[in-house]
C-alpha cells in the first residue's frame, strides 16, 4: 500500500512537470530542454529555505516557485531571439549552466554531496510524515497546478500563446508583443515546475545534482510529446503511463539498476516511435512536424 | 505646388501616412528607390506595377518587417523606422500578406478574437486572476468580433478551423482581422489575387465600405486592374522601385504609363 | 611550461575537433543537430574495446573495427530513422527530437550490454614518455594527436581535392529540394553520416586509449562538439575543427589559470552569447535561420 502511494506521489509530481512543460512546448510551440534545470532550481530553493530557515510550507513553496519563475524568465529571454532547433541548443546550454551551478556552487548547494535532511514541510502545524499524508498534500497541489494551466490556456493570454505557436510573425502583425508572451510562458512554466521540484525535494528529503541533468530534461520532454502536446489531458495521461509503467518492472524482479536503464530505453524508444508514426502522441492536438511559417 | 518632399520637411500631424524618400537595396538591386508618398485619408489608394516593382518590399518596410537603407516613414508624424512590427500595429496600422498568413489551427472566431481582443485582457495576470468571464469588456470584444464576421459574411463558419476555409474565405478572414484591430490605416497586399469572381465582389464591397462609411484609409497592392479601377480613389504606379505615376483613375487611364510599365 | 600547455591543449583539442568535425559534416548535409552523434562515438569506443580485449584482436585492429562499427551505426540511423521521418514531413526540430530519443536508447543500451563500470584500455605498465622542448607527453598522447590530425588532413583532402568531395560540399542545403530533383541527395546524406560517424568512431577509439570508457562518455564528447560548432559555425568545417581545438586549449589553460570548477559554466555562457549575437558562429557563412 505504501508502495502504491509512493508511485502516486511520483506520478503527481510528474503531472505537474509535464503540464508545465506542455504549456511551453504544446501551447506556445517553444521546445526547451532546460526544464530539469528549472525543476532543480525549485528543488534547491525549497530545500534550502527549509533547511536554512526552517521555513514552513508557505514560505518554501512560494519561495521555490518565485526563484524558479525568475530563472525561467531569464531562460525565456533566449526564446525572444531564437526559434525551433536553435532554441533547443540554447536551452541545452542553459540546462548545462544550471547543472554546473548545482554541482559547483558548493557554498550554497553543497555540490555533488547534495542537500540532505530536508524536513517535511509544516502546514498550519501539520507535518505530513507518512506516504499517505504526503500524498494528501500533493493532491491539491496537482489540482491547483492543472487549474492554473487550464485557466491560462483557455484565456485570451492562452489564445495569444497559441497564435505564436501557429504563426509568430502574423501575431506580431496583429499587434501582439510576442517577446513578452514568450517570456511570460517561460516564467509561468518555470514557476510550476519549481513547485514540483519543491514537492520532490521534500518527499525524498535528499537532493543532489544527478536528478537534474540534461538526460532528465529529455525524459520530461518525452513525456509531453508521447502523451500529446497541446492538450492538458495528454500530459496527465503521459505522466501516469510513463511513470507507473516502469514500476511494473519491480514486480518482475528486475534489479533496480537495469530497471532504470529499461525505463530510459522505453522513453527514448517511444519518443522516436511517436515522432515517426504518431506525431500527435497519445492524445495531443499539436504536432511539431508541421512546418511553421517563417 | 506641394510635393511630397516638402510635406516631409515640415511637420503636419494631420497626415496619416507619409513615406519620405525610402530606399532599400537587396544584393545590389534597388527594390525601393527614393519612393515618397502622402497617402490620402479615408480613401482607397492602389499601388500597381509589374512583379519585382518593389510593392511588397514597400509594405514590409512600412509595417516594420524590414528596415530601409534610407528614408523614413511617418504615421501621424511618428517615425516608424525603429519600431517593432507589433508596436507599429498597435499604433493603428494593419496589414495583410501576399501569401495568406492565418492561424490555421484555430477557429475563425478565435482568429477574430485575437484581433479584436482588449490588450488588457490578454495580459498574464489579468487572464489568470480575472473571474469575470462574462464581464462587459469581454462581451464587447465578442460582439465586435461577431459583428465583423457578419460584415464579411463568415458568421456560419466561425467555429471552423481557419485552415479549412477556402482560399477566398481565408482572404476575407485576413481582411476581417485587419479591420478588427481597429486600425485606421490598412495595407492590403493583393486582397483579391487568386480569388473567384463572386468573392472579389464581396471583398470589393467590404473595402469600399471601410473607406467611405467607416473612415478607414486603405492602401492596397493589386494586379487585377479592373478591380483597381473600380475601387480606387487614387492610383500609384510603381516600377523598378520608383513611383512613376500618381493620380486619379481617369488620369491613369488617360496616360499610358501603366501599360508602359507592364510591357517593359 | 608553455609548450606543455600547448601540447596538452593540442591533445585535448584534437579529439574535440574530430568529434566536432564529424558533427559538422553531418550538419552541413543533413541540416539538423544529430545529437545521437555522441552515442555513435560511445558505441564505437565500446565496440572497439570489445574487439580489442574480448575478441583479442589487439588495440590497433580492434579500435579500427570499432570506428567502422560507428560509421555503420550512423548510416543505420539515417536510413532507418531519419530518412523515414523526412519522408513523413519531419522538420529540423522533429529530427532533433528523434535524435535525442536515439541518444537515450543507445546510451542505455551500452549500460545494459557492458555495464556501468568504467572500462579502460590503458596499458597497465607505466611507460616512460618523451620530451620535446620542455613538453612532456606519452606515446599514447602522441598517437592520439597524430591520428587526429591525420584524420582531419585526410578529410580535407577528400572534401577539397576530390570530385566526390566537391560534390558533397556542393549538395544543396535544401534536402527536400534536392530530393525532388533526384535520388542523389539521399545518397549524399548516407555518405555524410558515414564520414561523420567514422570520425566520431576514430575519436572514440582514441579517447579510450587515454581515458576510461563509461556509458555517459557520449554526452561528454557531444556537448563540447555542439559548443564548438556553435562558436565555429554550424555550416563550416574549418569552424568546427578550430572550435574544437580552441575548446581544448581553453580547457587546458582554464584549468591551469583559474579553478576549474566554473570552466563548464563559462563555456556554456559563451555559447549562449554566440547563439544570441552570432548564431552562424565565427566562420559559418550561412545566414542565421529561423530568427525572430
Amino acid at each position: 500500500m505504501d508502495y502504491l502511494l509512493h508511485i502516486l506521489i511520483v506520478v503527481h509530481v510528474y503531472i505537474i512537470v509535464a503540464v508545465s512543460l506542455n504549456l511551453l512546448v504544446g501551447y506556445t510551440g517553444l521546445v526547451s530542454v532546460a526544464h530539469a534545470g528549472l525543476y532543480g532550481v525549485g528543488a534547491y530553493a525549497g530545500a534550502l529555505l527549509s533547511t536554512w530557515y526552517g521555513g514552513g510550507f508557505a514560505v518554501g513553496f512560494l519561495g521555490a516557485i518565485a526563484v524558479a519563475a525568475a530563472v525561467g524568465a531569464l531562460v525565456g529571454m533566449l526564446a525572444v531571439r531564437l526559434r525551433d532547433d536553435l532554441l533547443v541548443i540554447a536551452t541545452l546550454c542553459a540546462q548545462m549552466l544550471l547543472y554546473s551551478v548545482f554541482n559547483n556552487w558548493i557554498e550554497v548547494t553543497n555540490g555533488p554531496l547534495g542537500v540532505a535532511g530536508i524536513p517535511r514541510p509544516t502546514l498550519f502545524g501539520w507535518k505530513p510524515s507518512s506516504n499517505l499524508e504526503f500524498f494528501l498534500l500533493t493532491v491539491p497541489c496537482v489540482a491547483i497546478a492543472c487549474w492554473v494551466v487550464l485557466r491560462l490556456v483557455q484565456s485570451p493570454f492562452g489564445r495569444v500563446l497559441r497564435s505564436i505557436r501557429e504563426d509568430e510573425l502574423y501575431a506580431q502583425a496583429l499587434g501582439k508583443n510576442t517577446p513578452y508572451y514568450k517570456v511570460a510562458a517561460f516564467l509561468s512554466s518555470a514557476g510550476l515546475v519549481g513547485a514540483a521540484g519543491y514537492l520532490y525535494a521534500h518527499y525524498v528529503r535528499f537532493i543532489d545534482p544527478t536528478s537534474f541533468t540534461f538526460m532528465e530534461s529529455i525524459l520530461m520532454l518525452s513525456i509531453v510529446i508521447i502523451g500529446g502536446a497541446g492538450r492538458l489531458f495528454g500530459s496527465v495521461v503521459g505522466a501516469v503511463i510513463l511513470v507507473s509503467a516502469p514500476e511494473l518492472l519491480r514486480f518482475l524482479d528486475v534489479p533496480s539498476g537495469i530497471a532504470a536503464n529499461i525505463r530510459q530505453v522505453l522513453y527514448g524508444a517511444l519518443l522516436v516511435l511517436v515522432v515517426l508514426f504518431r506525431p500527435l502522441g497519445i492524445c495531443g492536438t499539436y504536432t511539431l512536424s508541421r512546418r511553421r511559417a517563417t | 505646388m506641394l510635393n511630397d518632399q516638402s510635406l516631409c520637411a515640415d511637420a503636419m500631424p494631420q497626415r496619416l501616412l507619409r513615406v519620405c524618400d525610402l530606399s532599400k537595396r537587396f544584393d545590389g538591386t534597388c527594390a525601393v528607390d527614393g519612393f515618397s508618398v502622402t497617402v490620402p485619408e479615408r480613401q482607397v489608394t492602389s499601388i500597381v506595377g509589374p512583379n519585382g516593382a518593389g510593392k511588397t518590399t514597400l509594405f514590409n518596410i512600412i509595417s516594420g518587417f524590414l528596415r530601409p537603407d534610407a528614408g523614413a516613414v511617418f504615421f501621424r508624424a511618428e517615425p516608424l523606422t525603429n519600431l517593432a512590427t507589433w508596436e507599429i500595429a498597435q499604433l493603428g496600422l494593419s496589414r495583410t500578406f501576399q501569401n495568406i498568413r492565418i492561424f490555421g489551427g484555430m477557429t475563425v472566431l478565435e482568429n477574430m478574437l485575437l484581433s479584436t481582443e482588449n490588450k488588457m485582457a490578454e495580459r498574464f495576470l489579468h487572464s489568470l486572476l480575472s473571474f469575470r468571464s462574462g464581464s462587459p469588456e469581454q462581451r464587447r470584444t465578442a460582439e465586435k468580433a461577431t459583428a465583423i464576421l457578419e460584415l464579411v459574411g463568415l458568421t456560419d463558419k466561425r467555429h471552423v478551423p481557419a485552415g479549412d476555409l477556402s482560399y477566398g474565405q481565408q482572404k476575407l478572414l485576413n481582411l476581417a482581422c485587419a479591420v478588427g484591430t481597429d486600425a485606421s490605416l490598412l495595407l492590403l497586399d493583393e486582397p483579391v489575387a487568386g480569388v473567384q469572381q463572386d468573392m472579389i465582389r464581396r471583398i470589393e464591397d467590404v473595402v469600399r465600405d471601410l473607406a467611405h462609411d467607416h473612415g478607414k484609409t486603405i492602401l492596397l497592392i493589386e494586379h487585377d486592374l479592373e478591380f483597381v479601377m473600380r475601387i480606387s480613389d487614387t492610383v500609384i504606379v510603381m516600377d523598378l522601385g520608383k513611383k512613376i505615376f500618381e493620380g486619379s483613375v481617369s488620369d491613369m487611364a488617360a496616360s499610358g504609363r501603366v501599360l508602359e510599365a507592364y510591357l517593359n | 611550461m608553455y609548450f606543455q600547455l600547448l601540447a596538452n591543449g593540442i591533445i585535448a583539442g584534437s579529439t574535440y575537433a574530430l568529434v566536432a568535425l564529424g558533427f559538422a559534416v553531418i550538419y552541413r548535409t543533413a541540416r539538423f543537430f544529430h545529437f545521437a552523434h555522441g552515442a555513435v562515438y560511445a558505441v564505437a569506443a565500446y565496440a572497439g574495446y570489445s574487439f580489442a580485449t574480448d575478441f583479442g584482436l589487439g588495440k590497433p585492429v580492434g579500435l579500427t573495427f570499432g570506428a567502422v562499427i560507428g560509421a555503420l551505426l550512423g548510416v543505420l540511423l539515417q536510413v532507418a530513422v531519419y530518412a523515414p521521418i523526412r519522408r513523413r514531413g519531419g522538420t529540423e526540430l522533429t529530427l532533433l527530437l528523434a535524435s535525442l530519443g536515439l541518444y537515450v536508447i543507445l546510451q542505455n543500451a551500452i549500460s545494459l550490454t557492458w555495464g556501468d563500470d568504467v572500462r579502460t584500455l590503458r596499458a597497465s605498465e607505466v611507460v616512460p614518455g618523451h620530451q620535446l622542448w620542455g613538453a612532456y607527453f606519452t606515446n599514447v598522447q602522441l598517437i592520439i594527436a597524430t591520428t587526429s590530425f591525420a584524420a582531419m588532413t585526410t578529410l580535407w583532402l577528400v572534401l577539397w581535392k576530390t570530385r566526390f568531395g566537391k560534390a558533397m560540399r556542393a549538395t544543396p542545403s535544401n534536402v527536400e529540394l534536392a530530393r525532388i530533383s533526384g535520388i542523389r541527395a539521399d545518397r549524399y546524406l548516407i555518405y555524410a553520416f558515414a564520414i561523420g560517424s567514422l570520425l566520431a568512431g576514430i575519436a572514440g577509439g582514441l579517447i579510450s586509449l587515454d581515458r576510461g570508457l563509461s556509458p555517459t562518455m557520449g554526452l561528454n564528447a557531444l556537448l563540447p562538439a555542439v559548443v564548438a560548432v556553435v562558436i565555429g559555425g554550424a555550416g563550416s568545417f574549418v569552424g568546427a575543427a578550430l572550435g574544437g581545438l580552441c575548446l581544448g586549449f581553453a580547457e587546458t589553460i582554464g584549468i591551469w589559470l583559474f579553478s576549474s570548477r566554473w570552466f563548464d559554466a563559462v563555456i556554456y555562457a559563451v555559447a549562449i552569447g554566440f547563439l544570441l549575437v552570432r548564431p552562424h558562429g565565427l566562420w559559418g557563412g550561412e545566414p542565421p535561420r529561423a530568427q525572430a
